[in-house]
Parts: structure tokens; sequence; C-alpha cells
């Protein structure tokens, strides 16, 4: 089967008027992106992916660079998979790069592992000081309504994030559903669906009330909790025992986060309904 | 014997016990093989490996990359202080007890602000410089790393001490496959990810009652 080697690279600028617009911009099958559109705040941008998803030898690369005071929202229309994989796994390798100032949010839709697939992801996030982040990245157990969950062959992860030239927050694990390291992923809720945030913002370290928020959102069948990275930011973690509860907390926890990284609701313009 | 005041710490557990995690024996034992022993392996030994290593070389730089590294890796403030408290313990006594010059080195660049001296760092460390052999050195952190969370079972967990020593015993049972397999991690690729303890001990932070710091 033919594979794909993909590439995104965008760079987002700040005009005179103190909008974000994209300033240079250049992709390859399988990305797409539509027009982007300023929505009062920031420049959203819609991350497409063509081809039904992530096959065995894909190789894709991704390059966004926020200049100073530069403003983008990224999301993704639908879920991203990897589907069944006999010998290659599939690889997508990140770097994002903000400059002073400057504010990202990238959110993308549950990402989907298939029966036998593998998969590694890199991220390696750069920030300058007074940039902001808000990255929300989930990982569910499979094709659950085919009663396909934890069938897939290793999710290899790496996420580095580094602020003001210090290094804030290492992600690094590899998933195994055949390890019996693997069971500590099945607790507390044996399909549980995975969910990993981190904000980086000088505000919100500052000014830590909004965690109440965070922890309210705990229930029967939600996990969540907040705490300080080393410096500059907070990670979250999330557990949730189905994709409803997922989509539920993530969407409050999204609110929880709106003084600090002001969202217009874009559900309801995709999905035609709201929560 | 270090007094590193370990045993102010259930570096997670209490958290785990109010989330419901642990609820009986049966509970605890699962806690500790399914999620302190694979993170003792997958990060927690391999850090204290590279910091031998790097203690070998006299290599402060080397030294200070890793802690940060490693602080980075600790996404629950809670866990990452109680690791930084008995480290920096551990660094203190040995700064009493040695003569060893690197031990000051240490000390200056934490007061510097250049390394927490989290505990897999100085522990390490503390292997290297007191000629004690690597497996050895990963055997104690090994034993370092469970005993905590069979002191704070016995006041967190409805459970006797007979029953307490088995679950350890049965660990450390483990000690020569965990210090192999975490000899053979790269720093590349050293971590673990346990997402439900990690959530329980956030929420811990903020918790109204408490036994344990962390």
């Amino acid at each position: 089967m033919p594979t794909l080697a993909g590439h995104l690279d965008l760079t987002c600028a700040r005009d005179a008027n103190g909008r974000s617009y994209l300033r240079e911009q250049s992709f390859s099958a399988p990305f797409h992106i539509s027009k982007p559109y300023w929505d009062g705040d920031a420049l959203l941008l819609q991350l497409a992916s063509p081809t039904p998803g992530l096959f065995g030898g894909d190789r894709l690369t991704s390059s966004v660079t926020l200049d100073e005071g530069a403003r983008l929202r990224i999301i993704t229309p639908s879920a991203g998979r990897a589907h069944t994989m006999n010998g290659d796994g599939a690889e997508l390798r990140q770097t994002f790069r903000l400059a002073r100032g400057a504010r990202l949010e990238f959110c993308p839709a549950p990402f989907i592992p298939q029966r036998l697939s593998r998969y590694r992801q890199s991220a390696d996030i750069s920030i300058d000081e007074g940039g902001e982040l808000l990255l929300l990245e989930t990982i569910a157990p499979g094709r659950v309504a085919h009663g396909e969950s934890f069938r897939y062959k290793a999710i290899d992860w790496e996420c580095n994030v580094t602020y003001a030239g210090r290094l804030v927050l290492r992600e690094r694990f590899v998933l195994e559903p055949d390890s019996p390291a693997f069971a500590a992923m099945k607790q507390p809720f044996p399909l549980g669906h995975y969910a990993s945030a981190c904000v980086i913002s000088e505000a919100a370290w500052a000014d830590d009330s909004w965690v109440e928020k965070i922890n309210a959102i705990q229930s029967d069948d939600i996990r969540i909790g907040a705490s300080r990275l080393v410096a500059a930011g907070w990670s979250i973690k999330l557990l949730a025992a189905d994709s409803l509860a997922l989509r539920r907390a993530t969407h409050q926890l999204r609110q929880a986060l709106t003084r600090f990284f002001p969202a217009q609701d874009h559900q309801s313009r995709i999905f035609g309904f709201n929560h | 014997m270090f007094p590193t005041g370990a045993y102010a710490h259930s570096f997670g557990m209490e958290g785990a016990v109010q989330d419901g995690l642990i609820n009986d024996e049966a509970d605890f034992r699962a806690f500790i093989h399914d999620m302190i022993i694979p993170g003792l392996e997958k990060l927690e030994l391999p850090t204290a490996a590279a910091a031998f290593a790097a203690a070998q070389d006299a290599d402060l730089a080397k030294l200070c990359e890793l802690d940060q590294l490693y602080g980075a890796m600790k996404p629950s403030r809670e866990l990452r202080e109680a690791t930084a408290r008995t480290g920096r313990q551990r660094l203190s006594l040995n700064l009493e007890l040695t003569g060893e010059p690197f031990w000051r080195d240490i000390e200056q660049a934490r007061l510097a602000k250049r390394l927490e001296a989290y505990e897999p760092i100085v522990l390490g460390t503390q292997g290297a410089l007191g000629q004690m052999p690597l497996d050895d050195t990963l055997g104690l952190a090994f034993y370092h790393g469970l005993t905590p969370f069979v002191n704070a079972a016995l006041k967190l967990v409805r459970m006797g001490q007979l029953a307490c020593q088995k679950i350890l015993s049965e660990a450390l049972g483990q000690t020569g496959g965990v210090v192999e397999r975490a000899k053979r991690i790269s720093i590349e690729e050293m971590g673990w990810l346990c997402p439900a303890l990690d959530i329980s001990s956030s929420r811990h932070e903020t918790a109204f009652s408490r036994l344990f710091i962390s």
C-alpha cells in the first residue's frame, strides 16, 4: 500500500490592526486547511484530513510558528484515526514556536487508535516569555462502538514544552495494551478515555481560582485534576468513563479556561448543536 | 538508614484512597503492582542510573540537566515537591556525613537554583560517590520507592503490618528484574503515564483534610 509523507507548515503573524493572519502556509496530503477566519480574538483555522486516517508507513510533519502577538486557534472537524496496520506504524512529528505575546490554542478531536495500529507522535513546543498555550489532546481506547477497545499495538508519545528556554513539561510514554504495565490505564474506568491539557499562561499561573472549576468537573464518570508545572503553567489530566463523559468534561474544562483563552463556541457551528 | 522525611509523604497514595482507588488489601496490592512498580522501573530507576553515571564522571552540568528533566516529567506538583524534599534531606545528610567535595558542588548548584536535588538524582549520586555497584544502587532506589507506600498503607487502609510486609516482600521479589529492565531504558525513553495517580495527587493538593504532606 502506498504511504504518505505529508507536511504542514504555517506561520501566523499579527498585522498593523492587531489581527492575526497566515503569513506563510504550505501543506500536502493528508493535511488540508480551511480558509482561516478572524473570530474577533484569534485566527480560527480548521485543520482537516481528506483521508480517512493514518495507515502503516505514513510519515507526517507539521511546523506551526506564531510571530509576536499572533493568536491562532486550530481545530479539527473529526477524530484522528490510526487504522489497522500490519507492518510499519504511522508517525506525526510536530513543532510549535510561539514568540513573545503569541497565543496558540490547539485542541484536536480525539485520537482513535484502531486494532493492531502503531502510532508515534512527538511534539516539540517552544514558547518565548509571555507566550500562551492551550493544548488539549485526547486518546480514545479504540472503536468502542465496534467492541474494539485497547486493541492497538502501541502508542509512542513524546511532548516537550519549553518556556523561556526552560523545559517545563515532558510527557513521554509508550502505551502497549498487551503489556502488564498497561493495567494502570484501566483505572478507575476499564474503558477509560484519557485527555491531557497543557496550559501555559502567566495569568493562569498567578491566579489559580479557576482550579476550583476544574475540580468541580469530577463526577462518577469523570476524574480530573490540575497541578502546577515547574514554571509558567499547569498540567490538567482527565479520565472519562466513555466518550459522552469525555465530551462533557472537555467542554467544561474549556469553559473553565475562558478567562485566559477567550473562545467563541465553534462546536455549535461545526456539529450543529451545543452541549 | 537515611532519615529523609519520607514518612510524612504518601506520594499520592492518600489521594488515591480519597478517590476510592484503594479500599482494601487487594486494592493496595494492585496499586503497588500496577501503578507504583512500573513507574519506578520506567522513570525513577532510569533517572537514578543516569545520575549514577553523571556522578561517576563528576559531571555537574549533566546532573543539573537530568534534575530539570525529571522535574518536567512529574506533572503533579505534590509528587514533584515530595521527591524534592526527600532528595534535599538526603543531600543535606550526605553533606554532613561525607567529605566528598562533589556534594558541596551539588549544594551550591541547588542554592543557585540550577537543580532541585530530586530524590532519584541524589540517590543515584550517592551510590556512585559511595562506590556502590549500580545494581545495588538501583535496588536501594527500588526499596526506597516502595517503603513509603507500605508505611502510608498502615495508616490509610484497613490492613495489618503482616499483610503490608507480605505485599512489600512480593514487590521486593521483583527487584532483580525491575533493575535489569530499568538499566536498559535510555534517558530519551524514560517516562511513564499513570493518569489516575496524577489526578488523585493533584486533587490531594487542595484536599480539605489529609494526614500526609503529599
